[in-house]
């Protein structure tokens, strides 16, 4: 089976800095399948999702989406970036349903009951009629979830989908976003700094971090404020989850 | 020393220009391709901008027209005298429909809509509302910059008539307190209309459709512009502002000194 999305030999450094943030990045991801990038703050893995969106371009190698550059296949692709990125001044509804208006403007009947089967796939019945800076987060997170599958994509790629959730509730999202990819035939990409234990999914570590892994921080303890001590980047390691 | 940063200086407002002149001719140019169908949600983008810029904005822009009309009146009828009424006729459409009227409402868009259209732009690009638009497949500039351009533009043109008809209907109360023989409202319209000639319609145009243009252009440039920081929110908004002033007060000055040549 050809891939959907493929990483091959990706090294990309942040505009203006020299030391790449990963290099040698190969990764292959099919129909049906979930990866899970994985690295510390700063480890690159936000950037290597926007790699596979277009919206960064790789310093060398190469990204392609179902054989061509992203930013050709926006159309096939579902993004919700780590803020889930809903325009502030639509409701959530309209967030919901913008890119299906935009870009195929059905009649509004055809919009609603795409709008209503996306939403039933994370079990929300209605929205409130509110712009997003009034909606609970994990429900903004939600409606960013079903609004990067609206348009019914081949590749959906997620920045921490499960971040504004408790363990529990985090849990189910990635059993849900698993469940759908393996449903539908699509390719999911996913960052996350805590990625789920049980899915048995692939678990891509970009270990060259130029920062070292986030330290939990509890009330009582005192936080280190020495800058941490940059490390030169590794090549990313790919291992299978066991 | 000084030549060298005057030279730096001019380089960087030529490039700014140009930029901006890009800005507009790549609108006109989305606006005149078209999609072979504009989508509703577009429309609706045009609507709301409308809405905040031009009707929302009547109250205040009412107000001031009454008050300029007042004023501007009260002189002409001073400088005219009583046998005056050609020279009366002649300084109000001059003075409201040729000049102040189309620069004040400019001055009142670029207030409330230039500043809060660099404010809003500037904000989404902090918030990564941008990249998620374009992730989305859904063009930015389509989205955000052209339908603005467009219901800037018509708010100004639709504004710009208004505030000329109350000044001028200000100009005529005004003078029914302050005129020694003032006139019947038909007697001051027909003096108006007199006065009143293509060439000014023309010019109120030429000082609405240009000036949107500059005031949302600008103002979705500076935002766009901005960096991911929310400390450039307030500084693109200040930049939208100072820049769509001056190149507004530029366009008039260059139009009327056009004008007054020809």
């Amino acid at each position: 089976m050809s891939a959907i999305l493929s990483f091959s030999g990706v090294s990309w450094a942040p505009p203006g800095r020299a030391e790449p943030v990963f290099t040698g990045l190969d990764l292959e991801l099919e129909a049906g399948e979930l990866a899970v990038l994985t690295s510390g703050l700063g480890g690159g893995k936000s950037s290597a999702l926007r790699l596979a969106v277009g919206l960064e371009r790789p310093d060398s190698g190469t990204v392609l989406v179902q054989g061509e550059r992203p930013a050709r296949m926006r159309e096939r692709i579902g993004y919700v970036g780590g803020e889930g990125a809903l325009l502030a001044n639509l409701s959530l509804w309209d967030n919901l349903v913008l890119p299906l208006r935009w870009l195929r403007d059905p009649p509004p009947a055809e919009v609603e009951a795409r709008a209503r089967e996306v939403l039933a796939l994370f079990e929300i019945d209605s929205l409130p009629a509110v712009a997003p800076a009034y909606a609970p987060t994990n429900l903004r997170r939600l409606v960013a979830l079903a609004r990067a599958l609206i348009l019914g994509p081949s590749l959906l790629v997620l920045d921490e989908p499960a971040d504004d959730f408790d363990r529990d509730s985090a849990e189910e999202v990635w059993a849900l976003l698993a469940g759908i990819a393996a449903d539908r035939g699509i390719a999911v990409l996913a960052g996350a700094t805590d990625p789920p234990r049980r899915l048995g999914s692939r678990i891509v570590a970009l270990s060259g971090t130029a920062v070292p892994a986030t330290r939990r921080f509890t009330p009582g303890q005192r936080r280190t404020t020495a800058a941490p001590a940059l490390r030169p980047a590794p090549d990313a390691l790919v291992r299978k989850q066991p | 020393m000084l030549v060298a940063a005057t030279g730096r200086a001019t380089i960087a407002a030529g490039s700014y220009v140009l930029a901006v002149a890009t800005f507009i001719g790549l609108a006109l140019v989305r606006l005149r391709r078209g999609r072979s169908v504009v989508p509703a949600v577009a429309r609706e983008v045009v609507k709301r901008q409308v809405l905040f810029t031009g009707i929302e904005a009547i109250p205040f822009c009412a107000l001031i027209a009454l008050l300029t009309g007042a004023v501007v009146a009260a002189q002409a009828s001073l400088l005219s005298g009583a046998d005056g009424r050609d020279l009366l006729g002649l300084l109000l459409v001059t003075v409201l429909v040729r000049e102040l009227g189309p620069l004040i409402v400019a001055f009142i868009v670029i207030g409330r809509s230039g500043a809060a259209i660099a404010a809003e732009l500037a904000s989404m690009r902090v918030h990564r509302e941008i990249d998620s638009l374009e992730a989305m497949g859904v063009d930015p500039f389509d989205y955000l910059v052209v339908p603005r351009m467009g219901g800037v533009v018509m708010a100004l043109i639709g504004l710009s008539m208004g505030f000329v008809a109350m000044s001028l209907l200000a100009g005529w109360i005004i003078l029914q307190a302050v005129s020694a023989s003032p006139p019947p409202l038909h007697d001051y319209a027909s003096l108006l209309a007199v006065q009143l000639s293509w060439l000014d319609v023309t010019v109120l145009l030429a000082k609405t459709v240009v000036p949107g243009l500059l005031i949302a252009a600008i103002a979705c440039f500076e935002g766009l512009t901005a960096a991911h920081s929310s400390t450039d929110v307030p500084r693109a908004a200040t930049r939208g502002v100072v820049r769509s002033l001056s190149a507004v007060f530029l366009w008039d000055a260059g139009v009327s000194v056009l004008i007054y040549l020809a």
